[in-house]
């Protein structure tokens, strides 16, 4: 009946949202101006005929309507705007219950009531939509990114909605999938595939919306896409174009555009370095600084800086840098690879190759050998090619360390040294060879005959020569050991003096020159040299001096003050030490002397030297000579008993030495070449050995001489020097022990001219056949070079010894051989350790 | 004695579930001849409410209303085909006067009682409006005898109609055999271009059975339900073959038809016409 009572009714359908407000319309305007509503009832149809609304304007103003609402059905839910237009029955908060058709009765006062009819419906939103992915994960709950380039899976359901919803996929603002399945089980669904998601993908909301009406928002859910980023760029930032080996670097290199940070990682060629580099990340950048020490290996290697985003495969990108290390050169050196280094004997051709290994470049090599420079030199066939260098005819001097070194900017590298041994025959280690040794007969001294040799394994044959006559000396003489022979021999009769040869011969042959000794029969020292006053005080006066050849015995010396001008001897000085100094005290102050200086061994007294006039200062003081004799007297007993004490002394412990001892003498023979020509040259001078006595000045020397002779001959069975000035004494000589001193190496120089002359012209004492030999040799020696050294042991002949005993024609007098050697001042330690 | 109060407070209970506006009945005819008129009762109680309003509407229109608080209380809107004669109409009651087709259509009672329920009643009844025609059913092409073996052919025609009349015909008071009836045919009228003039063709071969004492007796019925019912009937004597064709065609001799103009009532007409029936018979 209800339907038909609408029938023909004005109908609107109206729409509202569950739990929202909605507007029933009800046009209750009159349709004549002088018309007026009285009143408005509203009625829904399935609640029967009973108004649940009413508006009541009767004997009203339309500001003050009388308003009743039903309690079963909206209660105070609704309002009945009569004043809208159209007017309006305003409902909070619809329920479902709410929906229906509504009849609004409007009742004017003059014209018909008007019936209008509301269809309404109540709209029951959606549940909000939930995001699941494809392992049916509520995508919204869960934090895992996508990987750039991947594909996203999402299904939106949505439960419930009456009528039920769309379900559309948008991004940002554009509707990206409209396509929606409403399924049996209420559950309405949109499937959404997202191909290849990308960067600018990357925050952006991916948004389901759920919607069953206009009047109400819809449901949604959003999803943020958080993706993870490949890297885009990746840069070493300093790529400096060399780096110098072994020095440290920071590296850094940057990256960007990855999402989560980027992992950096180093790589040398193909090896990762770990654990060197500090990583800075800011935004979506990340720095990576590496600590690299560049090795000289590194050269040429690649370095990469590697970026990549480890949640995505194959992400990673590079960027490299060829290395140039710049090194200190470094240097290889060999010899010639067909060389046999141990076979290269002298006059070989050796040549040695230098690889240099450097950056930069380098252009030049220098060769050293030892410490020397190498230049090239065809002259003496060094021959310096771009890496090698080529030593022709090699001679043993060539031997050594070689090294080769290259520079470039990062500095100088030298090779490692290579040795080149060159084997020779032997040749005398020290030129001392014709050196002079001084021997009595029957006295066997010790030749110590050393040679270079390599190898260095020598067996040695000796040989005796006098007046040119060459003699084998049997084996039994000598003991060779390695490269050193030692002869030891005794001169029996005078024919047994002269020269001895050694001669070593190892694999690569016989020793050519000869390693030379002059065996000469003992005899005086030779005179001092050099003698000056070294101190002088009011009383007290030093003088030092430089010894000479001690005549192959031990020598002490001697200084006498001759009081001027009656020269008197007035004070006698002796002394073992070596060199020698001579020191005096509690002189008279103010008197002037003359010094005469002296070396004295068993066979005599030197010849003397002499400081012409040393005056004391203070007042000068006239002693008679009865007083200075007086005084000298004392002073002379005192100090020839002191001498006489020290040579007995030393005498006895130079033979007790001597039985025990081997005799060693390593005596220099630098120039025996030229000592042999003079000799050559000098030999017709020679005039027969011709005896010269030295007359003793100060007869308080001869006692002492006497003395010392005594116990000499008692102890050495020696005969008075003085009585056989050519035969000498045997002697025992402590020469051999006589270390090298370093006297040996300096040249004294000699004398000056006028001293000489003075020597010569007023000394009474200076040889008459030998002066001029003195002198000449003296010249001569002079200009021998500085470096030249050598050690004489020469002793002073007075003629008788001019020359050798051993010389068969007695050209070669041993003063002559010995003057001319250059002056040299022997530094013996002799007496010292003789004495210890 | 608590039996009794329970019985009590339901009666109370009752009455105030009662005590709202009843409509009791609405008296509204159902179908009105063109031209009459109609009285439309619509009885309520008020259970105690007072009246607001009582409105009768016409389908979704409003033509009269009593709104006992207005002065006067009775409104009434002009309404095509709805003519109240106001003197007639009361509070229950409206008269509506000289129906026509217009007339025809829900007619709503629709009571309100007063503040604040404003409880409403509302029922509604449809006015059929029926063209009746002018006169009875008129049967032609008869004869006073048959023979047997002799084609029995009528035409019965009723002046127009709205809605259209049903016609049958009836022999011997049987209806007639389907076969024997051809039609029925309609022709609209040219003045009512809304009724029409109904037709309906009876023909037969007359047998010895359809003559009951000698004689076939046809009959045209024509119905408008429920306003309208009457027939034309004729009686027809067996004619012998002896005198074959000897009698003349007295056609109408033996014929005669009943009109039924009475109006309305069925009950009355019900009574009426077997009544008349028996006294014309």
């Amino acid at each position: 009946m209800s339907c038909l009572i609408l029938k023909r009714v004005p109908t609107s359908d109206v729409q509202g949202v569950l739990g929202k407000k909605a507007s029933l319309p009800c046009d209750i305007q009159p349709l004549h101006s002088d018309d007026d509503v009285v009143m408005v009832l509203w009625f829904k149809e399935s609640d029967g005929d009973q108004p649940l609304y009413s508006y009541d304007i009767r004997g009203r103003s339309m500001n003050q309507p009388k308003l009743w609402s039903s309690p079963t059905v909206f209660g105070n839910r609704a309002f009945f705007r009569g004043s809208a237009t159209p007017a309006v029955l305003m409902v909070d908060n619809v329920l479902a219950s709410d929906a229906g058709v509504y009849r609004c009765r409007v009742d004017f006062k003059n014209s018909p009531t008007r019936n209008l009819k509301v269809n309404f419906t109540v709209i029951i939103p959606p549940n909000r939509p939930t995001i699941f992915d494809a392992k049916r994960r509520d995508r919204t709950k869960l934090v895992e990114p996508y990987n750039e380039g991947s594909n996203v899976l999402l299904i939106c359901e949505v439960e419930g909605g009456r009528p039920r919803p769309k379900v559309i996929w948008y991004l940002e603002n554009d509707l990206v999938d409209d396509s929606y399945e409403q399924r049996a089980d209420g559950i309405t669904v949109n499937t959404l595939t997202f191909p290849n998601v990308g960067r600018q993908h990357l925050n952006q909301r991916l948004l389901c919306q759920a919607s069953n009406t206009n009047l109400a928002q819809p449901e949604t859910k959003v999803l943020i896409l958080d993706i993870n980023l490949k890297p885009i760029t990746v840069n070493i930032l300093t790529k400096e174009k060399q780096v110098s080996a072994d020095k440290r670097y920071e590296v850094e290199c940057k990256t960007t555009g990855s999402r989560p940070e980027a992992y950096v990682t180093w790589w040398k060629n193909n090896r990762q370095l770990k654990r060197m580099a500090k990583n800075f990340s800011e935004n979506n950048e990340t720095l990576s600084v590496l600590s690299l020490v560049p090795s000289v290996e590194d050269d040429g290697k690649y370095l990469t800086c590697r970026a990549e985003n480890k949640h995505i495969q194959d992400s990673a990108i590079e960027d490299k840098w060829r290395l140039n290390v710049h090194y200190v050169p470094i240097v290889d050196l060999k010899m010639g690879s067909n060389l046999n280094p141990d076979e290269i004997k002298e006059g070989d051709d050796v040549y040695f190759e230098c690889t240099v290994k450097a950056n930069p470049k380098t252009h030049r090599l220098v060769w050293f050998h030892g410490n020397t420079e190498i230049f090239h030199n065809d002259a003496a066939g060094i021959i310096l090619s771009a890496q090698s260098l080529v030593l022709q005819s090699v001679t043993r001097a060539a031997a050594g360390d070689y090294t080769c070194m290259a520079a470039n900017s990062e500095g100088k590298g030298t090779s490692n040294p290579v040795t080149l041994l060159v084997r020779y025959a032997p040749v005398c280690a020290e030129r001392r060879d014709g050196e002079l040794f001084g021997a009595l007969k029957q006295e066997t001294v010790s030749l110590h005959c050393s040679v270079d040799a390599n190898p260095a394994l020598v067996s040695f044959h000796w040989t005796f020569n006098n007046s040119g006559e060459q003699t084998e000396l049997p084996p039994k003489l000598y003991s060779s050991n390695g490269h050193t022979s030692t002869l030891n021999y005794t001169p029996t009769t005078d024919m047994e003096y002269g020269t001895l040869a050694c001669y070593g011969e190892n694999a690569v042959g016989q020793q050519k020159v000869p390693c030379l000794f002059q065996l000469v029969a003992a005899g005086r020292p030779f005179h001092l040299q050099n003698c000056s006053v070294a101190n002088q005080s009011i009383d007290s006066l030093n003088v030092e001096c430089v010894e000479n050849f001690d005549g192959g015995l031990p020598q002490t010396f001697l200084m006498e003050l001759l009081e001027l001008p009656t020269l008197t001897v007035r004070y006698n000085v002796s002394t073992n030490r070596t060199p020698p100094y001579f020191e005096i005290r509690g002189l008279p102050p103010g008197v002037s002397y003359r010094i005469d200086l002296y070396a004295v061994n068993a066979k005599g007294r030197s010849d003397v030297t002499t400081i012409e006039t040393v005056t004391l200062k203070g007042q000068a003081k006239f002693t008679g000579e009865g007083n200075s004799l007086g005084m000298s007297p004392v002073l002379a007993s005192i100090a020839a008993m002191s001498a006489l004490l020290a040579t007995a002394v030393c005498g006895v412990l130079a033979v007790l030495y001597r039985r025990h001892a081997a005799r060693h003498r390593h005596l220099p023979a630098k120039h025996a070449p030229l000592s042999e020509a003079m000799y050559v040259e000098r030999a017709p001078h020679c005039p027969t050995p011709v005896k010269q006595e030295v007359e003793s000045r100060a007869s308080s020397t001869e006692p002492r001489e006497r003395g010392e002779r005594t116990a000499r001959g008692a102890l050495l069975h020696t005969t008075d020097p003085r009585e056989d000035d050519a035969d000498p004494d045997i002697i025992p000589s402590l020469y051999e022990r006589r270390p090298v001193s370093n006297g040996y190496m300096s040249l004294q120089r000699p004398p000056s001219t006028g001293k000489i002359t003075k020597l010569n012209g007023d000394d009474v004492r200076s040889e008459p056949d030998g002066g001029a030999y003195y002198t000449d040799y003296r010249k001569k020696d002079y200009r021998i070079p500085l470096t030249s050294s050598y050690h004489s042991l020469g002793r002073v002949n007075k003629g008788v010894n001019a020359c050798s005993p051993s010389s068969a024609t007695g050209v070669t007098s041993s003063l002559t051989a010995h003057r001319l050697r250059p002056e040299v001042v022997t530094t013996s330690h002799r007496v010292q350790e003789s004495c210890i | 004695m608590f039996g009794r109060v329970i019985v009590v407070l339901l009666l109370l209970w009752k009455q105030e579930e009662v005590n709202s506006l009843r409509l009791v009945e609405l008296r509204v005819p159902t179908h009105e001849r063109e031209g009459g008129m109609a009285l439309l009762g619509c009885q309520y109680d008020l259970e105690g409410d007072t009246l607001y309003s009582l409105k009768w509407y016409k389908e979704s229109r409003e033509f009269y209303r009593f709104v006992p608080k207005n002065e006067p209380p009775v409104y009434y809107f002009p309404t095509p085909g709805v003519n109240v004669d106001i003197a007639r109409s009361s509070n229950t009651v409206v008269a509506l006067l000289n129906l026509t087709q217009e007339s025809a259509g829900h007619y709503r009672c629709e009571v309100s009682g007063e503040a604040p329920l404003f409880a409403t009643v509302n029922r509604q009844k449809y006015i059929n409006i029926h063209l009746l025609p002018r006169t009875g059913p008129h049967v032609t092409g008869l004869q006073e005898q048959y023979k047997i073996d002799d084609i029995v052919v009528a035409n019965c025609s009723l002046p127009p109609s709205r809605p259209k009349a049903n016609l049958k015909w009836l022999i011997n008071d049987q209806p007639a055999a389907a076969e024997y009836v051809i039609g029925p045919w309609y022709r609209v009228s040219a003045e009512r271009p809304d009724a029409a003039e109904t037709i309906l063709q009876l023909s037969f071969q007359a047998t010895s059975a359809h003559f009951i004492n000698g004689a076939i007796k046809l009959k045209c019925q024509a119905t408008i339900a429920p306003l309208y019912q009457r027939e034309t009937e004729s009686t027809h004597y067996k004619a012998f073959p002896i005198t074959a064709t000897t009698d003349p065609p007295d056609v109408n001799k033996a014929s005669f038809s009943k009109d039924y103009a009475e109006p309305a009532e069925n009950s009355l007409a019900t009574l009426i016409i077997p009544i008349l029936y028996l006294i014309l018979v």
